[in-house]
């Protein structure tokens, strides 16, 4: 392990932290034969235990948080988006020099919560281009023509960040969406960029026949691309020399800088695969199994580096097995438009407002949504359990 | 052959074939009634094809649990040689046919439902127009569930007579169709988009199936009918509720006027 400095060390492949590929191209991480046999353990044990009871409350974070908020601020501090737009200025770069008159628009799908409107925004704001606002919920029904107007008229660069809020899923939410699509992908309005996220793209895509061969999307991240934003997450802030330790087995879960990107833990491996390549839930997570060191008197031994014990991952909010599925409905309806007011909820589900309030007040009790502003949105915690209830429904799902 | 005594045939009766007989029609009649209870209560926490496949099994379970237990009982109360099985079948068969000829036809149609598979659990099926979902396909009888919350016996005498109408045939694909009378003086185009995105944004809607709108001007007006398949069949009768509400406000919305016929004409 000591290389002299004359030698050189064998170059390690880089890995590409936020890296927009074709949608054929994202790579889900694989699901491990041992992994699928522990979720199907937990579906069967659900199974067979009544779980009907709403009532029951999530599994109390707090009561299992040992570290202050603040602390945990510090080891893993929020994501900032400027890597990823510096990332997709890397993907976009042949396109915007070539390729313009060929294919006027690009669509980038955005999985949940990965921030894509602000990202887009951001490259927006980065190249001059000319921010379009969504339309207001009278103009989607009006099929307002109005909202085309924002378009520059000197067919200039264009960013709509938010596809997902130009639509609803309703006889008359269609209309004005498709008005705008058709001259856009044909480059009637100039060449620009379109954000969308990854569930209303798979119902658009169905309704409104968008072919999917301009699109991009950002790479799933596994086990080498977590251990890397994590080591560069607890680095930020953290100037002590932190230690990542399973609480189970002792092991190093994250590396030193100088090896991250070589090696990768067993526990971070599985942690992508269950959020599916998502890097917010699994930072969440991740976040979440963070535990102080019970034994203090180690912790003295130790002196200057830190250990951070790596609890086991969570498994997230847990929908109870129902047969309403009405629940269903509701969260596919959340999902398809990234988050709904009560009252628009009301005008795409077939059933009564006061049903539907009492539905969210329920999902909300279990830690599946939430109210943000003035839509009611799937939380962190809530996503994969209700991708896997829409999932175990047959319901329509997104491409990851 | 002259002297042939049917008595003859059977073995002479001891204790412990009695318990063995008794033990392997109790074990047969447990494990029937476990297997018609346990796998529909699975069956209905699942969805889809895994859904229907459980409860296709069942009645397949059953006859080779019937079949398994004849073969372990016949040798314990006959000889099984052709000698003495030639005889009682015979025997038997003119009795049963006789006496309980529709009786016996329907437990054959049974075997033949469970061989051919002309409805499986959970299918939607129409027999002697009465409609409603496969729950029980039982040795003589297949119990349909309508949508009226009614239990409906056919016996599978039917099968030899009577054309049966499968929904779904065993998938989960069931058609629906949702049905408009308008007055003919319309935009047709707009109205056949309309109908198509009412469909398409149905909550309901199985998007792996098409959905077709058909036109068909009558001399009364203009018939139109949304050809679309929901997610799951059960969910058959929301999902045309649902398309028919909100076909209805977006028709009104466009000026569509709807056709009204006198109930009783010339009137």
């Amino acid at each position: 392990m000591n290389i002299q400095p004359s030698e050189k060390p064998e170059k390690p492949e880089e890995t590409e932290l936020w890296d927009y590929v074709p949608i054929s191209n994202f790579d889900c991480p694989i699901v491990l034969s041992a992994d699928v046999a522990r979720q199907k353990w937990r579906m069967l044990k659900r199974f067979f235990i009544h779980t009907d009871d709403f009532s029951a409350p999530m599994r109390g974070e707090e009561a299992l948080q040992t570290f202050s908020q603040k602390r945990l601020d510090e080891l893993v501090a929020a994501i900032d988006w400027q890597a990823a737009v510096d990332g997709l200025d890397c993907a976009l770069d042949d396109w915007m020099l070539n390729q313009l008159d060929e294919n006027p628009v690009k669509i980038i799908v955005g999985q949940p919560f990965l921030g894509n409107g602000e990202i887009l925004a951001r490259w927006g704001g980065r190249h001059n281009a000319r921010l379009i606002a969504r339309p207001t919920i009278k103009q989607i029904f009006d099929n307002d023509p109005s909202w085309l107007d924002n378009w520059p008229e000197s067919k200039g660069f264009w960013v709509l960040p938010e596809l997902d809020k130009c639509f609803l899923r309703h006889a008359e939410g269609l209309a004005l969406v498709r008005r705008f699509l058709a001259p856009a992908l044909n480059g009637d309005l100039g060449s620009g960029l379109i954000g969308c996220d990854s569930w209303s793209w798979a119902f658009l895509r169905r309704a409104c026949f968008i072919p999917s061969n301009n699109a991009l999307t950002l790479q799933a991240f596994d086990g080498k691309r977590l251990s890397i934003l994590f080591t560069q997450l607890a680095g930020c802030a953290d100037h002590e020399q932190a230690k990542f330790l399973n609480a189970k087995t002792g092991k190093a879960v994250l590396f030193d800088s100088q090896h991250a990107a070589n090696d990768v833990s067993k526990d971070l491996a599985q942690l992508a695969m269950r959020c599916r390549g998502n890097v917010e839930i699994a930072r969440l997570f991740w976040r979440e199994s963070l535990r102080d060191k019970p034994d203090k008197k180690t912790l003295e031994n130790s002196a200057s580096e830190t250990s951070i014990w790596v609890d086991s991952f969570m498994e997230g909010a847990i929908i109870p097995n129902t047969n309403d599925e009405n629940i269903a409905l509701t969260l596919h309806a959340l999902l398809i438009h990234n988050g709904l007011s009560a009252a628009t909820l009301a005008d795409v589900l077939p059933f009564s407002d006061y049903h539907i309030m009492e539905l969210l007040l329920r999902l909300k009790s279990l830690g599946i949504v939430k109210l943000h502003h003035d839509d009611w949105k799937i939380t962190l915690m809530g996503y994969l359990a209700s991708r896997q209830h829409l999932s175990a429904h047959n319901f329509l799902l997104d491409d990851f | 052959m002259d002297n042939f005594n049917i008595a003859n045939i059977f073995i002479k009766p001891d204790f412990e074939n009695f318990v063995e007989v008794l033990l392997i029609i109790f074990g047969t009649l447990l494990l029937i009634q476990s297997i018609q209870k346990l796998f529909p209560w699975i069956a209905n926490r699942l969805h889809g094809a895994s859904r229907l496949f459980i409860l296709a099994t069942i009645p397949l379970l059953r006859l080779i649990l019937i079949l398994t237990a004849f073969i372990l009982i016949t040798p314990r109360i006959i000889e099984p040689s052709l000698q003495n099985l030639i005889p009682l079948l015979g025997t038997l068969g003119i009795a049963l046919g006789f006496a309980f000829k529709d009786f016996v036809s329907s437990l054959i149609a049974g075997v033949v439902a469970v061989s051919e598979r002309p409805y499986h659990n959970g299918d939607w099926i129409t027999i002697n127009g009465i409609y409603g979902e496969v729950k029980h396909i039982g040795t003589r009888a297949v119990q349909i569930v309508t949508p009226d919350d009614t239990a409906a016996y056919i016996p599978h005498i039917k099968l030899w007579t009577e054309p049966i109408l499968n929904a779904n045939n065993g998938t989960p694909a069931l058609q629906c169709v949702a049905n408009f009378y308008l007055h003919p003086d319309h935009d047709a185009v707009r109205v056949k988009q309309l109908l198509h995105d009412v469909a398409l944004t149905s909550p309901y809607l199985n998007f792996e199936q098409p959905v077709v709108v058909v036109v068909q001007d009558q001399p009364w007006g203009t018939h139109y009918r949304i050809r679309a398949y929901p997610i799951e069949p059960y969910q058959q009768f929301h999902f045309i509720s649902d398309m028919t509400v909100r076909a209805k406000a977006g028709l009104k919305h466009l000026g569509v006027t709807f056709n009204v016929t006198h109930a009783i004409p010339n009137i």
